[in-house]
C-alpha cells in the first residue's frame, strides 16, 4: 500500500512537481477509522469499508456487545485503542457516557442530516439538547400474526390484551402445541411491561430512576402472562432458543406474537430461523391495555451508534453512521451471507425509513403489507423508559430472563430484575424510588 | 524390567484375591478412559461436518476432510482472517515464554544449589510461596502496575509476567542438586573454572532432560492461558487463541443465537476448528511427555 | 574457608540469580504492594478513598452470593476430585491390566480442553440435540439445554468442567507416587495378610499423605480463583446466566465495569490470603518441600 502511494508519488512528482507536493499531505493524512458492529450490520459495514477505500481507511471488526463496556475501561486505562465508531444496544449511550466515551455530534453531520433523523433520534437527545448518538433503527413492537393460523382457528386480531389473552386460554383449551410466542431474552420486558408502562427503568434524572415492580402497571402484565405460561402458550425461552425454533417456529405454530418490528426479516422468516412459509405474515397494530388511551410499544433492540470523543476523524466516523442509516446501498441492497438482501430493521432516518418501506411493502413474503402497523407504533413508543448509566440490558437478559425460566413466574422474574437493577443503580449513585 | 515384574507381581495378587473385583475396577478403569476421550473426538470430528450435520448425524461420525478447509475458509470472513493473527501470537507469545522462563528458571536454580550467596532461603521460601499460589490471584494487581508502567496492551507485558517461573525455579533447583554432585564444582573449582563458566561447562551439559521438563510445563501452563492477556491485551490485533476464541462465542451466531443466525458463516464447526487449534497442540505435548508431568511434580520429594 | 565462600557467592552468581529474581520481585511482590496502595483510592462507591474499600466491598449485594457460589463449587470440587484421584491411582496401581499405558493416555486427554474450549465442549455435551451422550441425556429425560443450564445448576457444572481439567494429571502424578513407595513396606504388609484393598486403604494412603496435601492445596488455590468458564458463559453463550458469578469474576467487574479499583484491589488481596494460607501449611507442615527447605537452610547458615 505504502509501496504504491510513493510510486505514485515520484510518477507524480515527474510530471507535476507542483500539484504533487500539494497531495502528498493530504495522501500522508488518509483518515483512518476503527468501527465495532454487531454481526447483523456487519455485511453494511464491511460494504462501507469497500466504498470508502479510496479516500478513508475503514477497519471493521465484529465485536460483541457483551464486554464493551470492560474494554472501553481498558481503553481508557491505555490512553488508546478505542474505537471510532460503535454500534451498540440503546442503553450504551448513557453507559458509555459514564466511561467518558460519547461524542456530542450535532457538528459533524452533513447538512439536513438532523432534520432527517429529528423523529426517529429523540432517545439520543442528551440533557443539553445536543445529539451524543444516531439511532440506526427503531424496534417498536407491534403484534406479528400468522394469518392462516388465525382463520384456521378462527380468530380475529385482538384489539385489546385482554382480548389476546381470551386467544391464549383457547389456544391451551382447543389448540394445545400453539404458541403465543416467547418471553424469554427481552421478551417479557419490551413486549409487556413497557408497553403497559411498568415503571422498570423510568430515569427521572440523571441520578434517580425509579423501578416499581409492585406497581399496577407491572402487576397487570404479569397477571395477564401468568395464565399463558402456565400453559405453556408463552415459552420462557428466546424466540431463537433451538427448542423454540424446532418446536414452535419451524413447526409453524405459533399462531401471533408481540415482536419487534425487525422480527419479521430476522427471526419469523429466515430459513435457518422459524422459516414461516411466505404468504402467511403480516403485522398488526399492538393491543391496546385495559383503561389506556393509546396501545403504546415498548422496544427490544434499536441499536445506536455512538462516536468516541477520541476519534481523530469524528466527521469519517460519523459519516459510517449515516451509511447505515440512510443509504440505499445499506439499507435495501447491501448482500447478507444467508442470501437476503439489506438491512432487517426499520430505519429511524426518514430518508433510510422510505427506501426501506418501499422494499418491505412491495414484498411478496408478507401475506399483506406490514409496514402500516409498524409506522404506527412507531409514533407511540411509551417514552418513560431512559437510557441509565447501568447495564439494563444486560441485567433483562440475565436476571430476568433467567429467573423466568427458572420459576416460571413472572412476577418473580420481574422482581429479581429489580431488585438487581436498583442495586446496580445504587452503585453507582442513583437515588432509587420503588413505587 | 524390574520394574514390569513388580506390577505383574501385585496384579496377580489381586486378581488371585479377588477376581470379582479385579473385573469391576478394570471394568470401571476402561469405562473413565472413554468417558474422558469421548469429548476429544467429537471435537476433532466437529470441523469435518456442516452445522446440521452436527445435530442431525451421530455425533462421533466422520465428515469429510474437506470440513477442515471449508471451516478455516469461513474463520478467514470473520474481521478479515484475523484468527490466523491470534494463531501467530499464541505462537510467538508462547515460544518467547518458553525461551525466557526456561533460561532465567534454569540458572537460578542453579545459583541456589551451587552458590553460598546472602538471603538464599529467603529466595528459595519466596519461590515456593509464589508456585503455590495461582498465578491468577495476581491478575488484578499485575493490571495496576502495568497500567502505571505503560505496558498496558503490548506483548511484553504478558510475556514478562508469564515468564516468572517459580515452580520452574525449583525443579531446576531440586534437578542440579540431585544430579550433580558438589565435588563436581568443588574440582572445576580447582581447575580453575569461575562461576559462568560453572554453569556452560558442568552443569548446561547435562541439563539435557531438566530443559525438556521445563519447557514442558511453560507450555501447558501459557497456551491456553485466558484471564491474564484477556486483561492486558483488550486490543483484538493481540488477541491469542483461547481470547480469540472467547470473542468467536459472543460475536458469531455459534452457540449464541441471539446473534442472528444467519449473517456471520462461523457456526459450530467453524468454532471447534479454533477449539482444535488450541486444544490439539497441548494433547500432543501432553501424550507425548506424560512422563515429564509425573517426574516434575513429584520432584524433590522422591528419592529414585 | 573464607576463599570458597567468596566464590560461592560472587557477582557471576547473583548476575545469574538476577533475571528470575527480578521477575520475582517485580511481577510477584510489586504487584501486591502497588495493589495495596491502590486500595484506598477514591471511587464512586468509596468517594472519599481510604481502607473502607474492604468493607465496600464486603457489604457489595454481589459478594455474598459470589462467596456462596464460590464455596459451594469448592465443597464438591475439591474433595470429589481428591478423592476420585486417588481412587483410580489405588485402581491403577493394583490393576492387572495389560493395557494400563493406554489408559493413562486417555486420562490425560481432557487436561487440554481447558477455559474456552472446555465451556463450547461441555455445552455439547449436555445439548440434547448435538451431544455424544444424547442416550444418557435421553434416559434422564432431559429434552433440552436449558433444563441443565440453569443458574441453580451451575455450581455442579462448573465442578464437572474444572474436574476434567484436573483430575487426569493428578491420577498420573499420585499413580506415580504410588508406584514410588518402597517395595519393602508393601511386602511385609503382604506378608501380615492385608488383602488388595487394606494395603491401599491402610498403608499406601497414609505413605502418600503428603503429595495428598500438595495436591489438595493447589486443587484448593486454583478453584478458588474460578474465572474463564463462568465469564465466556455469561458473557456468550447464555447471557446474564453467570453475571459476577465468581469471586474473581466479581474483581473483574469492579474493576473494568465500575472502574473501582480500589475495591477490585481490595478483593483480589482477600483472595490472596487463602492461597497464601494453603502455600505456608504444605511448606512448613508437611515435609513435601522439606529437603529442599533443609537444604536451603544448611547452606544458608
Amino acid at each position: 500500500m505504502k509501496k504504491k502511494y510513493s510510486l505514485i508519488a515520484i510518477a507524480g512528482a515527474f510530471a507535476i512537481a507542483g500539484t504533487t507536493v500539494m497531495a502528498m499531505p493530504a495522501q500522508a493524512a488518509k483518515p483512518s477509522i476503527t468501527i465495532w458492529v454487531d454481526a447483523p450490520r456487519l455485511p453494511g459495514a464491511k460494504l462501507y469499508a469497500e466504498i470508502m477505500k479510496p479516500t478513508v481507511d475503514v477497519k471493521v471488526e465484529l465485536h460483541a456487545q457483551a464486554d464493551l463496556v470492560q474494554k472501553v475501561s481498558l481503553f481508557n486505562r491505555v490512553k488508546k485503542g478505542w474505537p471510532d465508531v460503535v454500534f451498540g444496544p440503546p442503553n450504551d449511550v448513557s453507559v458509555l457516557a459514564d466511561a467518558n466515551n460519547v461524542l456530542r455530534l450535532d457538528k459533524y453531520a452533513p447538512a439536513g442530516f438532523w432534520d432527517d433523523m429529528k423523529d426517529g433520534n429523540q432517545w439520543c437527545k442528551g440533557a443539553d439538547g445536543g445529539w451524543y448518538c444516531v439511532k440506526n433503527d427503531l424496534a417498536q413492537d407491534v403484534l406479528w400474526v400468522n394469518t392462516k393460523l388465525m382463520k384456521d382457528f378462527g380468530y380475529t386480531v385482538p384489539k385489546t390484551m385482554d382480548d389476546f389473552a381470551k386467544i391464549g386460554a383457547d389456544i391451551a383449551k382447543n389448540h394445545p402445541g400453539y404458541s403465543l410466542g416467547a418471553l424469554g431474552s427481552q421478551g417479557l420486558y419490551s413486549g409487556y411491561l413497557w408497553p403497559s408502562q411498568c415503571p422498570v427503568n423510568q430515569a427521572t434524572s440523571s441520578t434517580a430512576v425509579k423501578i416499581a415492580p409492585k406497581s399496577p402497571k407491572c402487576t397487570r402484565a404479569t397477571a395477564l402472562v401468568q395464565p399463558m405460561i402456565d400453559s405453556g402458550v408463552l415459552s420462557t425461552s428466546a424466540p431463537w432458543d433451538a427448542d423454540f425454533i424446532k418446536d414452535y417456529g419451524q413447526a409453524n405454530k405459533v399462531v401471533m406474537t408481540i415482536g419487534p418490528s425487525w422480527f419479521g426479516e430476522f427471526v419469523i422468516r429466515p430459513a435457518s430461523s422459524w422459516a414461516v412459509p411466505a404468504g402467511q405474515i403480516t403485522a398488526a397494530a399492538m393491543p391496546m391495555w385495559a383503561g389506556e388511551k393509546v396501545n403504546y410499544s415498548g422496544e427490544w433492540g434499536g441499536g445506536i451508534y455512538t462516536v468516541s470523543p477520541h476519534s481523530k476523524y469524528p466527521k469519517e466516523a460519523l459519516a459510517f453512521a449515516v451509511f447505515m442509516v440512510q443509504d440505499k446501498r445499506n439499507v435495501v441492497d447491501v448482500a447478507n451471507p444467508d442470501g437476503s438482501k439489506g438491512a432487517p430493521t426499520f430505519p429511524a432516518s426518514k430518508k433510510g425509513n422510505a427506501l426501506w418501506k418501499a422494499k418491505i411493502s412491495s414484498d411478496k413474503y408478507y401475506a399483506a403489507d406490514p409496514y402500516p402497523a409498524m409506522l404506527e407504533q412507531s409514533t407511540k413508543i411509551f417514552s418513560g423508559e431512559k437510557p441509565v448509566s447501568y447495564d439494563t440490558n444486560g441485567a433483562q437478559e440475565g436476571t430476568m430472563s433467567n429467573e423466568l425460566k427458572k420459576t416460571k413466574n413472572a412476577q418473580a422474574a420481574l422482581d429479581a430484575f429489580a431488585a438487581y437493577a436498583g442495586n446496580l443503580a445504587k452503585q453507582l449513585g442513583y437515588k432509587v424510588t420503588t413505587s | 524390567m524390574a520394574s514390569l515384574l513388580k506390577i505383574n507381581r501385585r496384579a496377580y495378587k489381586l486378581r488371585q484375591e479377588n477376581p470379582v473385583a479385579a473385573f469391576f475396577v478394570n471394568a470401571f478403569l476402561i469405562f473413565f478412559a472413554v468417558v474422558s476421550v469421548v469429548p476429544m473426538i467429537w471435537l476433532l470430528l466437529a470441523p469435518t461436518k456442516t452445522d446440521a450435520d452436527l445435530s442431525n448425524k451421530n455425533p462421533l461420525m466422520f465428515g469429510h476432510l474437506s470440513g477442515y478447509i471449508d471451516a478455516w475458509k469461513n474463520l478467514q470472513y470473520f474481521d478479515d482472517g484475523v484468527i490466523a493473527k491470534w494463531a501467530w501470537n499464541s505462537i510467538w507469545f508462547t515460544g518467547s515464554i518458553v525461551v525466557i522462563a526456561t533460561i532465567t528458571a534454569s540458572l537460578a536454580g542453579f545459583v541456589l544449589t551451587a552458590s553460598n550467596i546472602k538471603f538464599k532461603r529467603t529466595f528459595l521460601i519466596s519461590t515456593l510461596i509464589t508456585m503455590l499460589v495461582p498465578p491468577m490471584a495476581l491478575v488484578v494487581p499485575v493490571f495496576v502496575l502495568m497500567d502505571k508502567l505503560s505496558l498496558m496492551d503490548k506483548p511484553i507485558s504478558v510475556i514478562l509476567v508469564s515468564s516468572l517461573y517459580p515452580f520452574g525455579a525449583f525443579l531446576s533447583y531440586i534437578y542440579y542438586s540431585t544430579t550433580i554432585p558438589k565435588e563436581l564444582y568443588e574440582s572445576a573449582r580447582i581447575d580453575g573454572c569461575n562461576d559462568f563458566q560453572l554453569y556452560l561447562k558442568i552443569c548446561l551439559p547435562l541439563s539435557g532432560p531438566l530443559i525438556s521438563l521445563l519447557a514442558f510445563f511453560a507450555f501447558i501452563g501459557n497456551w491456553a492461558n485466558y484471564f491474564l492477556p484477556y486483561i492486558l491485551l483488550p486490543s483484538s490485533e493481540n488477541y491469542t487463541l483461547p481470547i480469540g476464541m472467547g470473542f468467536l462465542f459472543y460475536s458469531t451466531p455459534a452457540i449464541n443465537p441471539a446473534v442472528g443466525a444467519t449473517s456471520v458463516p462461523v457456526g459450530k464447526p467453524e468454532i471447534a476448528l479454533a477449539g482444535v487449534l488450541i486444544a490439539l497442540p497441548i494433547m500432543i505435548v501432553f501424550l507425548i511427555s506424560q512422563k515429564r508431568l509425573v517426574r516434575g511434580m513429584l520432584s524433590g520429594s522422591i528419592k529414585e | 574457608m573464607a576463599k570458597k565462600k567468596r566464590i560461592g557467592s560472587s557477582f557471576a552468581m547473583y548476575a545469574m540469580l538476577a533475571p528470575y529474581m527480578a521477575l520475582l520481585i517485580v511481577f510477584g511482590i510489586v504487584p501486591i504492594i502497588m495493589a495495596i496502595k491502590e486500595v484506598p483510592a477514591p471511587s464512586r462507591v468509596n468517594q472519599d478513598g481510604g481502607w473502607d474499600a474492604f468493607k465496600i466491598v464486603l457489604q457489595d449485594f454481589r459478594f455474598l452470593p459470589a462467596l456462596k457460589h464460590v464455596l459451594g463449587f469448592m465443597a464438591i470440587y475439591v474433595p470429589i476430585t481428591t478423592i476420585f484421584v486417588i481412587a483410580v491411582a489405588l485402581m491403577l496401581d493394583i490393576n492387572p491390566s495389560k493395557w494400563k499405558k493406554w489408559l493413562r493416555l486417555a486420562y490425560i486427554v481432557p487436561a487440554s480442553i481447558s477455559g474456552a474450549v472446555a465451556v463450547l465442549v461441555w455445552y455439547v455435551i449436555f445439548a440434547p440435540t448435538l451431544s455424544p451422550i444424547k442416550p444418557v441425556l435421553n434416559a434422564l429425560g432431559i429434552e433440552k439445554s436449558e433444563e441443565i443450564w440453569q443458574t441453580k445448576n451451575l455450581t455442579w457444572l462448573f465442578a464437572i468442567m474444572a474436574f476434567f481439567v484436573v483430575a487426569g494429571n493428578w491420577i498420573l502424578i499420585q499413580y506415580g507416587s504410588l508406584q514410588s513407595l518402597s517395595q519393602e513396606i508393601i511386602e511385609a504388609a503382604r506378608m501380615d495378610g492385608c488383602s488388595a484393598f487394606q494395603l491401599g486403604w491402610r498403608i499406601k494412603l497414609p505413605l502418600i499423605k503428603k503429595y495428598i496435601i500438595y495436591m489438595g492445596v493447589l486443587i484448593f488455590a486454583g478453584g478458588l480463583q474460578l474465572f474463564v468458564e463462568p465469564q465466556l458463559l455469561n458473557t456468550g453463550v447464555y447471557a446474564g446466566i453467570a453475571e459476577a458469578w465468581s469471586l474473581d469474576q466479581l474483581s473483574f467487574e469492579l474493576a473494568f465495569t465500575s472502574g473501582d479499583f480500589g475495591g477490585a484491589s481490595a478483593l483480589s488481596l482477600m483472595l490472596l490470603i487463602p492461597s497464601l494460607l494453603g502455600a505456608l501449611i504444605v511448606i512448613f507442615k508437611t515435609d513435601m518441600f522439606e529437603e529442599a527447605e533443609v537444604s536451603g537452610k544448611r547452606k544458608a547458615e
